[in-house]
């Protein structure tokens, strides 16, 4: 009878002895019992237990990974939305002017507007209307100014790809198409680009949106690459314009030659 | 051999337990899968296999609540010789009869658990709220996980190889 029984009494003692004194006792002698005995299962628990943690962390990090593409997505975007803000957009007076009449020949044809110096308005004020530029003011008289559009030949703008911030030369050819000269062969842009003022520009601040890459040309031989832009003003039925009163305050002719400087 | 078999599926069930227990969880109360597997070993075997059986795998369990240690290896040794002594005395035709016994099993398990609990952390709580809850939602698991064994096995959890 005790001899069937003999093994279930033993271990019974056994578990009672290893349950008996504090919570101490019983973890330095489980601690022993998994560093001895029950190594194997207890290593493979904890690496199963690394495994897990591992998963849980990479998952995490996955998710937070997500998180900062999205954060990071939406900082670009309310990046370029900053960037077509010009830098002292809130500081930049302005008077809005009726388009009243045009002044030249086909081709060469200027805007006539209903505001002159009285308003404010200075030659070489940037003209804008609500899609983009739209050219500069090269005479102010009292009541009236004439703007050279930027489809005029004699018109020239500093600007820059708002993506892949490569600059170039606005300029247009007698039938009024516009394009962007001057971009170096390296230049990464692209059609459907938006083109912006640079800071390059006498006449305009740095970020008003001119127009989009609709096309871009590549000659052999030539040391630069063209592109042709679609401008986002619409000259066709335009009727009223937004002059800035607002001058450059740099006057590069100002500055010393550095040749001279250099000269003994 | 039968023995050894036991013996992986053990191992089986102890991995089963300590990966999948948490996952099956029903508000906080994590069901024994062990317990099932000790019901049905100690209706298969010897009493000294199955209480050898119950013993260690119950101290792998208790390792990982070192606390308790030694606890779960005594219920899991007087669960398995409880059902090893008494089970050929129950009519395992009807399921019913079958899953009075589990329940006792587990009012017995559960007995043990609550006592310690009391003692260790004089908390009432567990009695109270997750106490018959874990009885009954330990009480399917072991039904189920022994009804599968022994639809595995292709045998009847009234038959003993070893008799």
């Amino acid at each position: 009878m005790f001899r069937k029984y003999a093994l279930t009494v033993i271990l019974l003692l056994v578990s009672i002895v290893l349950f008996l004194g504090d919570r101490r006792g019983r973890l330095e002698r489980a601690d022993f019992i998994g560093k001895t005995i029950y190594y194997p299962f207890m290593h493979s628990i904890k690496s199963i237990d690394q495994i897990f943690e591992l998963k849980r962390q990479n998952e995490m990090l996955y998710n937070r990974n997500a998180e900062l593409q999205v954060r990071q997505r939406s900082l670009e975007e309310q990046l370029l939305k900053l960037q077509q803000i010009p830098d002292a957009a809130t500081n930049i007076r302005y008077t809005v002017a009726n388009l009243v009449g045009y002044h030249g020949d086909f081709g060469n044809r200027n805007l006539i507007i209903d505001q002159g110096y009285t308003a404010g308005i200075e030659v070489n004020n940037p003209v804008i209307s609500s899609n983009g530029v739209v050219g500069k003011v090269i005479v102010a008289a009292a009541n009236h100014s004439i703007i050279l559009p930027l489809n005029h030949p004699e018109f020239k703008l500093g600007v820059l790809d708002r993506r892949s911030r490569d600059q170039g030369l606005l300029e247009s050819d007698a039938g009024g198409k516009v394009s962007m000269s001057m971009i170096p062969l390296d230049a990464t842009i692209a059609v459907g680009d938006t083109i912006i003022t640079s800071n390059l520009s006498r006449v305009f601040p740095r970020g008003f949106p001119v127009g989009v890459i609709s096309k871009v040309v590549k000659i052999p031989g030539e040391s630069y690459q063209k592109a042709e832009l679609q401008p986002f003003a619409k000259f066709a039925g335009m009727e009223q314009v937004i002059v800035l009163l607002y001058q450059r305050e740099t006057d590069f002719d100002e500055l010393p030659n550095a040749e001279n400087q250099d000269a003994p | 051999m039968i023995i050894v078999g036991f013996y992986l599926l053990g191992i089986l069930f102890l991995y089963a337990q300590i990966l999948l227990g948490g996952s099956l969880s029903i508000i906080g109360v994590i069901p024994n899968l062990l317990l099932g597997y000790i019901i049905y070993t100690s209706t298969r075997l010897s009493l000294n296999f199955s209480v050898l059986l119950a013993f260690l795998f119950g101290l792998a369990y208790d390792l990982t609540y070192p606390l308790q240690l030694g606890l779960g290896s005594m219920t899991f040794v007087l669960i398995a010789a409880i059902v090893n002594l008494y089970h050929p005395s129950l009519n395992k035709e009807k399921p019913a009869y079958v899953a009075l016994g589990i329940l006792t099993i587990n009012v017995v398990y559960f007995f043990f658990m609550s006592i310690y609990h009391l003692i260790a952390y004089k908390y009432t709580g567990f009695l109270l709220l997750r106490l018959p809850l874990s009885v009954v939602y330990n009480t399917i698991v072991s039904f189920v996980i022994v009804t599968v064994l022994a639809f595995f096995n292709r045998l009847g959890i009234h038959v003993r190889d070893d008799q």
